[in-house]
């Protein structure tokens, strides 16, 4: 049976997914990568409409969605845990060197 | 691809055959709106401006009324003046003369005696004119023909996640077959500037990019406001949005991926096709107005809470992919996304659909805004300053 998508990937090159259920711990993210079904474990709860990672993200690093950058980690993110203003910065204002 | 069109006088092509009754100033907007009430064909919009203006406002209300006069979509305009205002029909004919050479009669209130003889006068004029334009043929014509306004209101999670990316495709596929798209809203690519602006086709376009920010951010300073601070709002962190980056991201996705080929001020027709940005505030009914004075000949508006307004020169396609919303607000909405959220069809293959109804409506096919006959009232021009 076709399983449903429970997340959206806005560009083939986003470190982060958006959820478009509630999502919880040990749930299995579902987005379509180029028409490809790509699973991801989830790791902790995930509100409707928010983000998670689709690959393990290192502190620094810029995170992507929509192809461009937006923003950058301010910790290590693992894949399929929640991303949002704990671990993410604005590349502008955000509490890198800059 | 073609879609359905009017060849007018000018070159351009029109999707629609109206007869527009302009006011020239306010004092005349209501006698226009009693002939274009009496003549099925005609349209008529209200115009705060024409009189106490300065210099800058004049000239930006000259740049919409004049555009909207050149819009494809018109067959030809009548102006109906009130005689002692800044805005003299005599100035307005000029100025809408160097744009085009489509039919153009004027009526002076005051000359004519009273709304009772410029109302009749204009009625004969006008139903020359509807028979006139009745008599006009569509015909097939290329994408390269088609100028498509895309805008964004009352915006929800879905619009920057599904609504905005599916008209990023459509603006995509309508540029590679040669056509032109714009998008604008200056406030809302605050944040995302220095993305958008690498997407520019020469450093000019690059640059003028991020001016057109950075007079934005000058001119809310003067009035002690910003649009950084605060921003993304408390309800957008909630709604799931991090960064200022990511929310304008998400408004200017609708623009697609292409590059920027030129920045076109408020209500100014672009001189390139391809993907145009216009300098305009978030206001909806400011930047549609705009960009039908510019020459779009078509709007699709993407909304995730709803929204109800139209043009009225200018069939405006109102598309969401909040399920709920299409079905509570169904009379306001022309299109259903969520088969997108739901993983039962692509960006891409939405973007398709959507290409084909935006063809449908260029055949004929009536937007609900049209259907309602919207937009009178809902055509707002921009403003440097208060009145005089």
């Amino acid at each position: 049976m076709e399983e449903k998508i429970n997340a959206i990937l806005i560009s083939a090159a986003d470190d982060v997914a958006t959820s478009i259920v509630e999502l919880n711990k040990g749930d299995i993210g579902k987005y379509l990568k180029n028409d490809e079904k790509v699973r991801v474990d989830i790791t902790e709860a995930i509100p409707k409409f928010h983000k998670f990672a689709v690959r393990d993200i290192a502190k620094n690093e810029y995170v992507h969605k929509y192809g461009e950058v937006i923003g950058v980690a301010t910790q290590d993110i693992c894949k399929g845990s929640y991303v949002h203003e704990h671990n993410i910065a604005s590349p502008i204002s955000g509490t890198l060197e800059n | 691809m073609n879609f359905y069109g009017y060849r007018r006088p000018d070159g351009l092509i029109g999707i629609r055959n109206h007869v527009l009754i302009l006011p020239t100033v306010g004092c005349a907007n209501e006698t226009c709106r009693i002939i274009a009430g009496l003549v099925n064909g005609a349209v008529s919009f209200v115009n705060q401006g024409g009189c106490g203006e300065v210099e800058g406002n004049k000239k930006l209300t000259q740049d919409v009324l004049a555009g909207l006069a050149a819009n494809p979509n018109v067959y030809g305009t009548i102006l109906v003046g009130l005689g002692c205002e800044p805005n003299c029909v005599g100035d307005m004919a000029e100025i809408i003369r160097a744009k085009t050479n489509k039919p153009l009669q004027s009526l002076v209130i005051q000359d004519e005696g009273g709304t009772v003889n410029t109302i009749s006068k204009a009625l004969k004029l006008a139903q020359e004119m509807v028979v006139a334009a009745s008599a006009c043929r569509q015909e097939k014509f290329p994408m390269t023909e088609l100028m498509l306004g895309i805008e964004c209101g009352g915006s929800d999670a879905t619009s920057g996640l599904i609504a905005n990316p599916v008209m990023g495709c459509v603006s995509d596929r309508l540029v590679d077959l040669g056509g032109t798209t714009m998008f604008s809203e200056t406030p809302e690519i605050i944040g995302a500037e220095h993305i958008l602006a690498r997407r520019g086709a020469t450093p000019e376009v690059q640059q003028k990019i991020l001016d057109i920010c950075v007079k934005l951010e000058e001119d809310l300073r003067k009035v002690n406001q910003s649009v950084r601070s605060g921003q993304p709002s408390p309800g957008n962190k909630a709604g799931g949005i991090t960064t200022l980056e990511e929310k304008s991201l998400g408004c200017i996705h609708k623009g697609g991926t292409k590059p920027v080929m030129e920045v076109v001020e408020c209500a100014h027709r672009p001189s390139k096709k391809g993907l145009i940005y216009m300098d305009t505030p978030g206001y909806d009914m400011l930047s549609v107005t705009a960009k039908v004075a510019a020459g779009c000949q078509l709007i699709v508006f993407t909304t995730g809470r709803g929204n109800p307004i139209g043009n009225p020169i200018v069939p405006v396609l109102k598309v969401t992919a909040n399920h709920d919303l299409f079905r509570k607000m169904n009379d306001n909405m022309d299109m259903d996304f969520s088969a997108v959220l739901e993983g039962d069809k692509t960006m891409a293959e939405m973007g398709e659909q959507v290409l084909q109804e935006i063809v449908n409506i260029t055949g004929g096919k009536k937007t609900k805004t049209e259907v309602f006959g919207f937009g009178y009232s809902e055509t707002v021009v921009r403003r440097m300053c208060d009145y005089i």
